[in-house]
């Protein structure tokens, strides 16, 4: 589902459409902003400094100021024509001139109207920092329908943001201080109100606030009211919650907003709307009436008599919202209504028609915009679709390229449901989708070309692994080193990186060692093997049986058995494993031959990228080890007996500093950090993942540590006698939990030495019994200090083989949750 | 271990016993009330590997109701091909479901698996006979009392574990234990053998015979004390105490 960001044509009103995933960005420029805080307006003290004790009103003309005016109409109109970007400079110049003739009432409105042309720029940061001020001047003024107004519109800039707690406020005190205002200004706080909930998928209570909003006696009646921007805003907007709610008269509601969208002046604002609810129709109309065939592109819909009539009303309202958009001049709209169109015809089958008009969006998009992709990716899905593979690849790369600059601004804007979309719900697929076509065309390819197309293929799949990362961790500064590494036989011998890519039919393994790339195909496909991944873990968890050796076993068959004679013919005694989704969230270890565990014949370490972490030994010459932990329950965390065991035996081998209990506290672990730069950080005390990074955290004696607050204190110190950095090599986290089933979760832990910019960490898919932990982890150290040749991974490897001889702990529950993560040597 | 230095073990155990039944004045571990029996557990070999698994989980919620399996730390032997299994709970679970699972190493089906009433806190029993459930001579097998939280996530469950190992009696215990007269004889006898759940359920048997009896329940709260189970022991000895 689909939507736009809207505009009023008046300056001092805000409507928004609550459908779009990407709403904003479709239309805007990608954003330049950062997340904000979650700061609420409604709260804050805004008066200007100095109005505290006695307040007095600035002097305000409520006169006209022509040519301070006629630049707010030119704004006025490029926001008709869909162009934001235009308006910027006559709203700056008409601010100048207002603030210096005291018109601070049309002040405080064209700083409204720049915070509208911003946040359809996807600028939210400027566009909250201009609404602070139109709230300011309208504060000291004392005029409170334009409080409300610039209220409602920070409440949907928040909406926006997914600050839904701070949102909810701001449209609460908007509606406070409207009280008795216009019923206009109050229908669009309340059209605002429904966008969020629909953002938080709340979509029965958005249903009535747009009814409400638009003033209808009830969603039946939607056709009597007059047509206004507002009443076919909220019309559009109730469509699409009764079609989000899956009622049984969406349908029936969005051809009553379409009719009263039609009725609308010609604008971006009726084009918008018209496509919107052309959008919703179509798919409605999809489902209900099946795919018959649609008249061909180029015919006019209106005169074809079909029985379809559902869904030709819909295409109807698609075709006059292009034709519309065209007219104005708006051709971020009629790109958008054109690739939409496409769209339509993609998913009749009509291929023809839906390449024809993709390619016509991918010539109107914006080079630089948000669009482009969309409409690339499209192309190249239909050129698939059409056997013809090759131009779809160059289609695919094109859309990757015209990707990565937006995509950060992906996860923003209106979406429905609280999570807000993730990588693997808007890029990811396009990312996999030409994995599976590069793989595919090594088919019939042999020798040089074969490799090079698995070359590419391997490529993408790091890409996919980087930018999840970087929606997980909403962090830019991950990204991969591209191609950093050429060759895994030059910094490791006897190792081989293997890469699984589930995809809808089949998984393709690539194993790559010294000798270049070898493919295999698994028939089985993404689902089948999430279900069973998803089920070892569950049975991983349940120390009462050994029922997890089934899928042990059964994943051992399909993932590593293919491989062995290879790996036995290349002496590999390494396996370093990329893997994807649910495969991040078991240990590879524990993999069953039937007669022995993964394990017991290979060194395993798990990586999120091979092109995403710097392939160096660990030094072993002077390691300054700090080792923390928390063994006494706090704030509700049970607490961990063999903490104090396991960090004496750690200081017993590397001496070090100790910061234990009490002395664990985020001042104490900020000054050690800073004085020194240390090689390894051990961490013994409850951490855990969840699906966001939100939601993860690291416990300390006095709170808790976010891992951007962990990436702070960690990151790479400058050596003080070369300059140069200095990252902490290791990074252990004894006690880690991910959430169980929370594929996302997994990704996190695995991301957590790249995120806190150490080169490798080892971290718990599950808090382990103690003592057994505690073992476990010295014995780890213990060797890595005793043989300086034997890689972490190995280390690792011959403590977990030793743990699982003790009786107590041969099932893998115990033996098998540590990872190391990033750089195994 | 090596089966003859194990049976030789046993018979040396079973040698000595006649001299003490009925004779040793209370040992350290017995309760308030002054047994006319005092009971010794003699584990069947030296510095067996530790098996029995005692301890909590990181991360997972805490406060909530202790479990022990009675058990030693090593494996534990029985003669009974359905022999009965103890664990202690020390307070009512509430809603938490309890489960018993018996497993055999690297095998993915378990043996049995079976709910617990877990109402009560206490001692509690649980008699193979009363299932399907048979372990064949020789073989080991792990059992496993499970309080569950949460069936989807059994990452939160408490779990305690014991191995046990059925063996065949050796022909002078059997000789033995035909010529003793009373259950509470028997569990000595056991006791001194080596044969762990033998000696419990004798014990055990003797308890619910004769429930007002303060010296039984001091033997079974000196078992656990041997086994290093003081939580357990503290339950008997409370009992004793309220009499």
């Amino acid at each position: 589902m689909f939507g736009l960001a809207m505009h009023s044509n008046r300056p001092s009103f805000r409507l928004i459409s609550a459908f779009s995933m990407i709403v904003a960005c479709l239309i805007g420029r990608p954003a330049m902003g950062q997340t904000l805080p979650a700061t609420s307006m409604a709260t804050s003290p805004s008066a200007p400094s100095g109005d505290l004790a006695i307040p007095v009103r600035p002097l305000n003309i409520d006169m006209p100021l022509p040519a301070a005016d006629a630049m707010v109409a030119q704004a006025q109109q490029a926001m008709q024509r869909g162009r934001p970007d235009l308006a910027l400079a006559p709203l700056n110049s008409a601010l100048e001139l207002f603030g210096r003739y005291n018109r601070l009432s049309r002040q405080a409105d064209a700083l409204l109207a720049l915070a509208e042309a911003q946040e359809s720029l996807g600028d939210y940061a400027a566009a909250m920092g201009s609404l602070e001020d139109s709230l300011c001047l309208s504060r000291s003024l004392g005029d409170q329908p334009r409080q409300a107004r610039a209220l409602s519109v920070v409440g949907s800039v928040q909406t926006c943001l997914r600050q839904f707690p701070a949102a909810e406020e701001s449209l609460a005190a908007a509606m406070k201080t409207a009280d008795g205002a216009d019923s206009e200004l109050r229908g669009a706080i309340l059209n605002n109100s429904g966008a969020l909930a629909m953002a938080r998928g709340r979509y029965a209570e958005a249903l009535v606030d747009f009814v409400e909003a638009g003033g209808f006696a009830g969603p039946e009646l939607i056709a009597a009211a007059v047509p206004s921007p507002l009443t076919a805003r909220a019309a559009v907007n109730a469509a699409g919650a009764a079609a989000a709610a899956e009622l049984t008269n969406a349908l029936e509601i969005d051809q009553q907003a379409i009719e009263l969208a039609w009725n609308l002046p010609e604008g971006h604002d009726r084009a918008a709307d018209l496509l919107s609810a052309g959008m919703f129709g179509e798919s409605l109309a999809a489902r209900s009436s099946g795919l018959a065939a649609l008249p061909a592109s180029t015919v006019a819909v209106a005169a074809v008599d079909s029985p379809a009539a559902d869904r030709l009303l819909a295409l109807r309202a698609m075709n006059e919202a292009q034709k519309t958009a065209r007219d104005i001049g708006d051709t971020s709209l009629e790109c958008f209504s054109t690739g939409e169109l496409g769209h339509v015809y993609e998913s009749a089958g009509q291929l023809d028609d839906a390449l024809r008009l993709t390619r016509r969006a991918e010539i109107l998009a914006d080079p630089a915009g948000p669009q482009l992709y969309r409409w690339q990716w499209q192309s190249g899905r239909i050129l698939a679709a059409t056997q013809q593979p090759d131009a779809a690849i160059v289609a695919y790369r094109n859309a990757v390229a015209s990707v990565a600059p937006v995509r950060a601004d992906l996860a923003l804007g209106y979406g429905n449901g609280p999570a807000g979309p993730t990588f693997r719900q808007t890029v990811g697929p396009m990312l996999f989708e030409l994995a599976d076509l590069l793989l595919r065309k090594s088919d019939g390819l042999a020798g040089p070309d074969a490799q090079a197309s698995l070359i590419e293929a391997r490529q993408t799949v790091e890409q996919i692994k980087s930018s999840e990362l970087q929606d997980y961790f909403k962090d830019d500064c991950i990204d991969a080193a591209h191609e950093r590494l050429k060759n895994i036989g030059s910094i490791a011998e006897r190792t081989a990186v293997i890469y699984f890519i589930p995809l809808p039919d089949r998984t393709e393994t690539l194993v790559q060692t010294s000798t270049g790339i070898t493919r295999y195909k698994l028939p089985v496909g993404s689902a089948e093997l999430d279900d069973t991944v998803h089920r070892f873990r569950q049975r991983l968890e349940d120390r009462t049986t050994y029922r997890y050796l089934t899928e042990a076993a059964r994943l051992y068959d399909w993932l590593i058995r293919p491989l062995k004679s290879q790996l036995d013919a290349q002496q590999i005694d390494t396996l370093v494993f990329v893997p994807d989704g649910a495969l991040l969230s078991v240990p590879m270890e524990s993999l069953y031959d039937g007669d022995k565990f993964l394990i017991e014949h290979y060194a395993v370490a798990v990586t999120p990228g091979l092109t995403l972490m710097d392939p160096k030994p660990i030094r072993r010459q002077n390691m300054q080890v700090l080792v923390t932990g928390l063994s006494q329950s706090v704030q509700g965390f049970p607490e961990l007996r063999f903490v104090p065991v396991e960090v004496g035996s750690i200081e017993k081998i590397y001496g070090g500093t100790e910061l234990l209990d009490r002395d664990f506290v985020i001042p104490n672990l900020r000054r050690e950090l800073s004085s020194e730069p240390f090689s390894v950080i051990h961490i013994a005390s409850h951490a855990y993942f969840g699906g966001s990074s939100q939601d993860s955290f690291l416990l300390t004696y006095d709170g808790r540590l976010s891992l951007d607050d962990l990436q702070r204190l960690i990151a790479p110190t400058a050596v003080p006698s070369n300059g140069k950095l200095r990252p902490v090599e290791l990074l252990t986290l004894s006690a880690c939990q991910t959430a169980a089933g929370d594929d996302r979760a997994a990704l996190g832990l695995a991301g957590v030495a790249i995120k806190a910019g150490a080169r490798s960490a080892m971290a718990t898919l599950w808090p382990v019994d103690d003592q057994a932990e505690a073992t476990l982890v010295s014995d780890f150290y213990a060797r890595l200090k005793n043989d300086p040749n034997l890689s972490k991974a190995k280390a690792l490897q011959q403590a977990q083989q030793r743990l699982m001889t003790d009786r107590r702990y041969s099932h893998a529950f115990y033996w098998s949750a540590h990872l190391i993560i990033g750089n195994w040597l | 271990m090596n089966l003859h230095r194990y049976v030789a073990s046993l018979m040396v155990g079973a040698g000595v016993i006649l001299g003490s039944v009925g004779i040793r004045p209370a040992g350290a571990a017995a309760p308030t009330t002054a047994p006319s029996y005092s009971i010794t557990y003699v584990p069947p070999g030296a510095d067996l590997p530790v098996t029995r698994v005692n301890g909590p989980v990181r991360g997972s919620a805490g406060g909530g109701p202790n479990i022990f399996v009675l058990s030693p730390e090593h494996t534990g032997l029985t003669t009974q091909d359905q022999p009965s299994l103890f664990w202690y709970l020390d307070r009512p679970a509430g809603n938490v479901k309890a489960m018993l699972t018996i497993v055999q190493a690297k095998k993915p089906e378990p043996l049995l698996e079976m709910q617990l009433d877990a109402s009560r806190p206490g001692i509690q029993r649980v008699n193979l006979a009363s299932t399907s459930c048979h372990l064949q001579a020789g073989a080991e097998y792990t059992w496993v009392i499970a309080l569950v939280p949460d069936e989807a996530h059994r990452m939160n469950d408490v779990t305690r574990s014991a191995d046990i190992r059925r063996i065949d009696p050796p022909e002078p215990l059997v000789d033995k234990l035909l010529t003793l007269g009373s259950t509470t004889d028997r569990a000595v006898v056991y006791a001194r053998s080596g044969i762990w759940y033998d000696a419990l359920a004798a014990v055990s048997d003797q308890i619910d015979a004769t429930p007002g009896d303060p010296m039984v329940r001091g033997l079974r709260a000196a078992l656990c004390n041997q086994a290093s189970l003081p939580e357990v022991a503290a339950f008997d000895t409370r009992a004793l105490s309220l009499k």
